[in-house]
């Protein structure tokens, strides 16, 4: 009784084990994690950096509920930056600007959505070939060049406090937490993702629920671009190319299962956060940039390993 | 004349009629240069595409191809790139790293998907990412150039006017026509694409044959990647990105469905010249490379669109015909 | 011939075959001699396929064994049993469409020309026509298989089967989609190997054609054997009321009301399985819609739920005509159309969620106006759900995957009563049930057509729908071939089943 007990605790809180454990292990091995400077460092990770990655993740936990992957994400993310870009050199108006970028999200997702639901193309297919379109589009609008004039009132707005971001991609977990478990298309999500004829037959239209679920991600990943751009001070078409894999390998880091139906803004937030620190304590190891590319890939495979174990022992 | 008709796919029409359009009008379209330009940039895309051919026919998917090739690129351009007079040895183990290297990852890609039956796209994905991440470090982000001649002519010297890559790319897809349109494991490969379920019940290794087409996918992108780096004497840690999104056009429009088990490999090579050709004429007709890249985009949605629908059209047409005779 | 001389082939000795609350294989013992056609016959359910598919290598048996030829057979796989000698020809067609006939037939057995392991076309095309003209077929092996009819494919099946060294050969309804021309050349066929000593297990339903072919009979029913007969010695009504043979047990609850107002007409309704079938339901009745497998009764209830697409008919539900341009299951629902699948797995429930998530799944939109989800209305929910139905279970949060079929059962059933339905659609309810849960699930139908609903019931299970329903279509092929009325003397399992056969139809 007690082992089951144990058992279950541990494969319920282990994603957040880890997380400490990679903390500790960075604390330990590397001089500059735990010095004064690197406190300030850690709050930097949680509110400067981990915002992004959080976001991304949720985007990415949402597709995966629904049994599918979105590979379009670094594309998405770098036009809708170019979007920003464009608006606030024209207008110089941040509110246009992030509205602009909602519905440019929204737009992409849409795209996505319908390619998926209305065409019936495989997830995967249909969001590896916006990748390619929705990039070029970015490349085409600005080329090789960049945008910094985003006028006097943009970067202040975000970057004033440090907790902005902080606060904005609380607010947009907070929300989605909401719409997936207290709402009931929230409920409608699950059910597509664990069984879509068994929905479907229960009354439910998945082919809406995938549309709309899907230009959700688009918005998320929107609201991101702004944040990104803010930060980054300059809207450029080519960023964005490790977007995907960060993405996936934080919403399986965090538990979300691969195969669909099962996951939340739990899951996505944990492991964003593990992968933030993760990426941060290889930097102060001294760990090459590239190798990093290389452990994100090992992460998500090892992730998959990890899912298929469990659920054998469960058998 | 009608047997024709019917064995060239619906895709191929509309890309041939692009080409007509280029032919038409764009400028020097058709003169022996351009045209030996057009092979010779076909070439290695051919060979990979060979190898995602045998993966879709088989009903599944190899998104590491680029990955593998750009990986494959720049550990044989470091290994060669330091000598400077290269022995005939010395250029053969650079093409056997390379191909080596391809294979270790269609061996990984193997184990995982066949034996241990993780979820394809998600393992090829995931090494594409790892393949990229160790050009990066063995090229810490720089550019590899300027190798020795005789290195450079294993692609570039010209027989009888035509660059000895192209005779590569001819020699392979001899060689992989044969395997999938004569042999018993081509037979295979398409009953696995076909059914894998039937495949299975009626005696076929089906794990054995999906780790051999995953193997041969590793080693031919393996083998694109030196070719790659021969041919541009160029290597850089990105130098084969989206290969393997040009090499999925390539094959729908040669024939090959995603649903596996239909179309051949000769599809494959005609389809990636009929690419090839149409992006050349795009280049000829003066569009940015960045209007390049939307428009391949959009061309290879639209094919993938195409392909799709018009193959659910097909069986529910072919459903309500079989139960109507019945 | 004295039965000394008499071989026997396959023994079957004692085998089990147990599902989670049935047995699909009871204690079962069978000799299959040399040379000879033994016919097994029962109905859907019987355990016909099951038992067969454990001879073939496909499924193992709980408990019992098996001698070939004398030594233990106990085939690990579909392989094994090749490697024997068995082989077997599948009710459901298994074929590679977009390939040749002769690629389908000698699939994994290429015959190779030289060490390159180069494929010989020519001789396989050869092989394969050979084996087609023995068939009578008019074919030709490069034909792909798409282009082929339904009974030509099903031929390739055969010859798929026959093509191999078959010491046994086990037919699975391989006449049901076939000419009287085809079924004529399977019987030569048929007639042939056993003049060659090939054993042939034949199961079917078309009753004419057994008697012709068969050398013995075994009749199953509920997984047991019955008995085994020579063919010479038995007559077709003996036949047919052994198969059914069971006494209707008082398992079924049906109280006596009088039927209310229309709830359903379908009008010559038409899609792609089922031609002009012309049913109604009124308000307090239970319809039954018997038929074989493949008769096409799935097809006609999904369609009616907007699963699948309608090309000609009417349906007019409570009065209000239903546009067959964008009916989606949703709207069927949104009308107060259930329907609870046969493949409770697949189609039914959500394996992994509670039982709670469950029952909520078709009526979350009814439930909570406002679209946000009220805990305490939820548990409220399930908890009615569980004690209407009497589900085992220790607590709402259960996961579903983990009950019993009669329970997972239940929980379907539940799912459908948290909102108002004026019609439910069941298709083989009690299906891999056990009888105590079946039991309960009889008074819960009979309570919800009780409170004014009506039911169609698609049934394989004779018995059940003799003890539940009002009346009883029954479907052949695609189309309704008669109707059988409680209280009339039509209403018995032999009069329904030979209208199910085809061995007579009435007006």
């Amino acid at each position: 009784m007690l082992k089951t007990t144990i058992h279950k605790n541990l494969n319920k809180h282990s994603r957040l084990l880890l997380l400490i454990a990679l903390f500790i292990f960075f604390s330990i091995f590397t001089d500059s994690f735990w010095s004064p400077t690197n406190w300030s460092n850690f709050a930097n990770i949680i509110l400067q950096q981990a915002p992004f990655t959080v976001l991304l993740s949720l985007s990415m936990t949402i597709s995966i509920i629904l049994k599918g992957f979105d590979l379009s994400m670094g594309a998405d993310i770098a036009l809708v930056s170019c979007v920003v870009g464009f608006v606030l050199r024209a207008t110089h108006s941040p509110l246009l600007a992030i509205l602009a970028a909602v519905g440019m999200g929204a737009l992409i997702g849409m795209g996505n959505g319908v390619l998926i639901t209305k065409v019936g193309i495989q997830p995967f297919i249909a969001t590896y070939s916006m990748n390619w379109i929705v990039r070029g589009v970015a490349l085409v609008l600005l080329g090789g060049s960049q945008i910094y004039d985003f006028g006097p009132t943009f970067r202040p707005l975000f970057l004033q406090s440090q907790y902005t971001f902080f606060i904005i991609s609380a607010l947009i977990c907070v929300f989605f937490e909401f719409v997936l478990s207290k709402t009931v298309f929230g409920k409608y999500i699950y059910a597509v993702g664990t069984n879509k004829d068994a929905a479907e037959l229960s009354g439910i239209n998945p082919k809406f629920v995938q549309f709309a679920a899907w230009t959700l991600c688009g918005v998320i990943l929107g609201i991101d671009a702004v944040m990104y751009t803010a930060n980054l001070g300059v809207a450029e078409p080519v960023i964005g190319d490790s977007f995907v894999m960060t993405a996936i390998a934080a919403s399986l880091i965090g538990g979300t299962s691969i195969s669909g139906g099962a996951g939340g803004v739990y899951n996505a937030v944990v492991g964003a956060l593990i992968l933030v620190v993760l990426t941060n304590g290889m930097i102060h190891l001294g760990v090459p940039s590239a190798w990093q590319q290389v452990v994100v890939g090992c992460v998500i495979i090892l992730s998959v390993c990890f899912e298929h174990l469990m659920n054998r022992k469960r058998d | 004349m009608n047997d024709i008709f019917k064995k060239i796919p619906g895709l191929m029409w509309g890309s041939l009629l692009m080409i007509l359009f280029f032919v038409i009008f764009a400028p020097n379209y058709t003169n022996q240069r351009n045209i030996i330009n057009i092979l010779q940039n076909s070439a290695i895309i051919i060979i990979v595409s060979m190898g995602m051919g045998i993966t879709i026919l088989s009903g599944q998917i190899d998104m590491s191809i680029g990955g593998v090739m750009t990986a494959s690129a720049v550990i044989s351009a470091m290994y060669i790139a330091h000598i400077q007079e290269p022995t005939v040895t010395d250029i053969l183990s650079t093409f056997l790293i390379g191909i080596g290297v391809g294979g270790v990852f269609g061996f990984l890609n193997g184990l995982l998907i066949a034996k241990y039956k993780f979820n394809y796209w998600l393992v090829t994905f995931a090494m594409m990412s790892i393949a990229y991440g160790i050009a990066q470090v063995v090229t810490q982000g720089k550019v590899i150039s300027g190798f020795s001649k005789s290195f450079r002519n294993v692609t570039t010297f010209s027989l009888g006017n035509i660059p000895m890559v192209v005779y590569i790319a001819v020699l392979v897809s001899l060689f992989m026509f044969f395997l999938t349109y004569k042999t018993k494991f081509g037979m295979h490969i398409y009953a696995v694409g076909a059914s894998e379920k039937c495949a299975a019940q009626s005696g076929i290794r089906v794990d054995k044959v999906r780790f051999v087409i995953y193997l041969l996918s590793g080693l031919l992108s393996g083998f694109g990647g030196v070719l790659l780096v021969s041919k541009t004497n160029f290597a850089s840690a990105n130098v084969a990105s989206g290969q393997e999104f040009t090499a999925m056009a390539n094959v729908i429009i040669g024939g090959i469905s995603f649903d596996g088990g239909k179309g051949g490999l000769l599809g494959a090579f005609a389809g990636s010249i009929i690419l090839t050709a149409i992006l050349n004429g795009l280049q000829l007709m003066g569009l940015s490379n960045y209007w390049q890249q939307v428009f391949t985009g959009i061309f290879i949605l639209m094919i993938i669109i195409i392909d799709v629908v018009s193959q659910r059209v097909k069986k529910t047409k072919n459903t309500r015909r079989v139960y109507k005779n019945a | 011939m004295s039965s000394e001389q008499h071989e026997n082939l396959l023994s079957i000795q004692r085998v089990t075959k147990l599902y989670p609350g049935i047995k699909a294989v009871n204690d079962l013992s069978l000799d299959i001699r040399r040379g000879e056609i033994h016919i097994i016959v029962g109905e859907n359910g019987a355990g016909k396929s099951t038992l067969v598919k454990i001879i073939a290598g496909l499924i193992r048996q709980n408990s019992g064994d098996m001698l070939f030829e004398g030594a233990n057979y106990s085939p690990a796989s579909v392989l094994d049993a090749q490697k024997a000698g068995i082989n077997m020809i599948h009710q459901e067609l298994n074929l590679m469409q977009d390939r040749t006939v002769a690629q389908n037939v000698f699939v994994s057995r290429e015959p190779i020309k030289n060490r390159l392991h180069v494929v010989d076309t020519k001789k396989m095309n050869s092989d394969c026509n050979k084996i087609l003209k023995e068939l009578g077929l008019d074919f030709d092996a490069s034909m792909l298989i798409k282009d082929l009819s339904i009974a030509q494919q099903q031929m390739v099946e055969v010859a798929k089967a026959v093509s191999r060294e078959n010491k046994l050969l086990i037919m699975d309804e391989p006449t049901s989609s076939l000419t009287q021309k085809e079924i004529d050349h399977l019987f030569t066929i048929t007639r042939l190997l056993k003049s060659q000593g090939t054993s042939i297990i034949y199961i079917s339903h078309r009753m004419q054609e057994l008697m012709e072919i068969g050398d013995r009979i075994t009749v199953m029913r509920d997984g047991a054997l019955i008995a085994t007969k020579d063919i010479a010695e038995i007559s077709m009504p003996e036949i047919i009321k052994m198969m059914v043979g069971r006494k209707i047990e008082n398992v079924y609850s049906r109280t006596k009301t009088t039927a209310g107002r229309e709830v359903l007409s379908v009008t010559n309704l038409t899609g792609l399985r089922f031609r002009n079938v012309s049913i109604n339901a009124r308000e307090g009745e239970i319809i039954g819609i018997a038929g074989l497998i493949g008769a096409g009764r799935t097809e006609f209830a999904k369609a009616i739920y907007g699963k699948d697409p309608i090309e000609n008919g009417e349906i007019v539900f409570c009065g209000k005509k239903i546009s067959k341009r964008n009916y989606i299951t949703k709207n069927a629902v949104d009308f107060g159309i259930s329907f609870i699948p046969e493949d409770r797995k697949a189609e039914g429930f959500f394996t992994g969620m509670s039982i709670k998530t469950n029952m909520m799944e078709a009526s979350w939109r009814f439930l909570f106006r406002n679209r946000i989800i009220k805990n305490g209305i939820m548990n409220k929910m399930a908890e009615n759900g569980v004690t209407r139905l009497s589900i085992a279970t220790p607590t709402i949060d259960k996961n579903v995957s983990e009950l019993s079929g009669g329970n997972q059962q239940k929980v379907i059933i539940a799912k459908w009563l948290v909102h108002e339905s004026k019609l439910f659609i069941f298709d083989e309810p009690t299906r891999g049930i056990d009888v105590g849960a079946r039991a309960e699930i009889y008074s819960v139908i009979d309570a919800l057509a009780m409170k004014g609903g009506a039911i169609l019931m698609i049934s394989s299970d004779l018995p059940e729908l003799l003890g539940m329903a009002d009346r009883i279509y029954v479907m052949k092929d695609g189309e309704v071939c008669g109707e059988v009325c409680r209280d009339t003397p039509d209403f018995t399992q032999e009069k329904v089943l030979s209208i199910a056969i085809g061995e007579t139809k009435t007006a």
